[in-house]
């Protein structure tokens, strides 16, 4: 049996892998910031939107090129406090929702919007329209038509969506991972022509670089699922919580079972890699004693 | 029916050559861990992840809990992890099946802070869907009060007594030394699963509850997953040195290896002289 293009495909993999999970927490940081401005600026928008409004209970819906579909109305949206709650259902057919903080200053409201636009990158926010539907308008846009892509697959996906690929590529890559590892296990000859530094750094800063990728390897896993919920957490938040239960009990169900899976998965990975080592570096062992012999 | 467990034999091996280090590792953490609660309470658990992340967000308040109520917090959980190990007799190492009354107690300890573990996974959940303690009425579930409640009371029941028929397969027909390894195993995975869930939500959703942390769920999963997780890992690292004497009792070539390990630099463990 050949099981040396195996542990080279192994290697690879897990070198794809933990491409994919920094990709995930230099996503995941961004997003939780970015989600955090995005969720200043519907608030600001929101407030700029019901200003006027009057005692009214509740304002008709409204179609907002850029914006989407705007509805408001009065709510209790803490005990013992009622305030002005807004809707949108934007062209994809996602929503949001801001509750009106009854602090804020209109006068400051395009300054704010301005920062946080800067703030998102966006190009010369300066320029854009010095009114808060433009402004607004430019921020939403940029958070709709954001995009990253996931190494490995070279697809582009949604920000919110991607920890969910990466989470499920990272358990991917860590059974195939397995499967050719237990071949090269089965295999007399351990794969002995085909040298990997995790398998076979015995010494000084070999041993060290192989001890890191090891752990790198075990933690994989609990760190993809671990960005997935942060994000998803956030997303919840910048949106306002306009979830159905159905989809929260699927959501949660689904993060269960990929840390669970996950993670018993980079176990037994990061377990039959140590097998691995322990054999070849038994054989090396005896090649060494042969040679000196 | 037995579990079929993949060979964890070659990790084990490295982290009973390291046991030394873990050990003063564990008794560093316990003790800061220690000096923590009793400065700020049983919430240093909860406020230390953003402590590391965000120390201008975090107000440290003391503690409101007495002295002495402390100290009894602190004697419980080290006599529960003395009772854990102990509380069926000593531990054999003649790698005969145990006798099941040897084990009643672990078993018992083991499905109880399961139950416990399996209810505070609910929390962060909710949190992370903003129904715990939701500023809306309308998506708000009162878990806290639902798991104090009679059905609360009858489902932790309910999962206290699978949880024992689930230890029960787990450790039947095995030696002393394995059903304790898979007892502590099975609320090392637990515990550090529920971490690994609540730490990100928390991360993510402190904004929300930065006024009151103590109304978050994955805060209050913190502050119990993160003690039993510490609690797990004092049973595991004794049993570690237990199996490290069983393996040198049980191979005489086990304390060889060890003793060429140290005099000999480079030369492999595993490849003893002819």
């Amino acid at each position: 049996m050949k099981s040396s293009s195996y542990l080279s495909s192994a290697r690879t993999l897990s070198v794809l892998m933990l491409l994919a999970v920094y990709l995930d927490i230099d996503l995941t940081r961004g997003q939780l910031e970015r989600n955090g401005w995005l969720n200043e600026a519907r608030q600001v928008y929101a407030a700029a939107y019901v200003e006027g409004a009057g005692q009214q209970p509740s304002m008709p819906q409204i179609d907002v090129p850029g914006v989407g579909q705007i509805s408001a109305k009065k709510e209790m949206v803490r005990p013992n406090y009622e305030s002005w709650a807004v809707r949108v259902k934007r062209v994809d057919g996602r929503q949001w929702r801001a509750v009106v903080d009854g602090r804020d200053s209109s006068s400051l409201r395009v300054q704010r919007l301005q920062r946080i636009a800067a703030a998102l990158g966006l190009k010369d926010p300066d320029k854009i329209d010095g009114n808060v539907p433009a402004l607004f308008r430019a921020i939403e846009r940029d958070s709709t038509e954001r995009k990253v892509t996931v190494p490995g697959v070279d697809l582009a996906f949604r920000p919110d969506i991607a920890p969910w690929i990466i989470a499920l590529f990272t358990l991917g890559f860590l059974l195939l991972m397995r499967n050719q590892l237990g071949r090269v296990l089965m295999d007399e000859d351990l794969a002995m022509d085909e040298p990997w530094i995790v398998v076979d750094g015995g010494r000084g800063l070999e041993r060290l670089v192989a001890a890191g990728w090891l752990i790198a390897i075990w933690a994989a896993p609990w760190v993809a699922s671990g960005c997935l919920l942060a994000v998803f957490s956030s997303q919840i938040i910048v949106d306002g919580a306009v979830t159905t239960l159905p989809r929260e009990l699927l959501a949660c169900g689904a993060s269960l079972v990929l840390v669970v899976l996950g993670g018993w998965a980079s176990l037994t990975t990061t377990s039959d890699l140590l097998r691995l080592r322990r054999l070849r570096q038994v054989r090396l062992e005896r090649v060494r004693a042969g040679d000196s012999g | 029916m037995t579990f079929p467990l993949p060979d964890f034999e070659p990790a084990l091996e490295i982290l009973a050559r390291h046991r030394g280090w873990l050990v003063a590792g564990y008794l560093l953490a316990v003790a800061m861990c220690i000096v923590g609660v009793f400065i700020f309470g049983i919430a240093i658990f909860g406020d230390a992840v953003h402590y590391a992340t965000s120390p201008e967000d975090v107000e440290p308040v003391e503690s409101a809990v007495g002295l002495w109520t402390t100290m009894a917090w602190i004697v419980g959980w080290v006599v529960l992890q003395a009772v854990f190990l102990w509380g069926g007799g000593r531990i054999q190492l003649a790698g005969e099946p145990v006798r099941g009354r040897r084990l009643a107690v672990s078993l018992v300890i083991m499905a109880a802070l399961m139950v416990v573990l399996t209810a505070t996974m609910l929390l962060p959940l909710a949190e992370m869907v903003d129904r715990f303690l939701s500023a809306e009425p309308a998506r708000r579930i009162d878990l806290s009060r639902a798991l104090i409640s009679w059905p609360g009371l009858v489902a932790a029941m309910v999962s206290w007594v699978l949880w024992l028929l689930l230890g029960w397969q787990a450790v039947r027909g095995t030696d002393h030394l394995t059903a304790l390894s898979r007892l502590i195993g099975v609320l090392l995975a637990g515990s550090w699963i529920e971490f690994s869930v609540a730490l990100p939500i928390e991360l993510a959703t402190r904004p929300r509850t930065k006024e009151c942390p103590c109304a978050s769920g994955s805060w209050l999963t913190l502050v119990i997953c993160i003690p039993l997780l510490l609690w797990a890992v004092g049973p595991a690292l004794y049993l570690l040195y237990r199996r490290e004497r069983h393996l040198t009792e049980g191979n005489r070539r086990h304390a060889l290896k060890i003793l060429l390990r140290k005099s000999i630099p480079g030369r492999s463990p595993s490849a003893p002289p002819s």
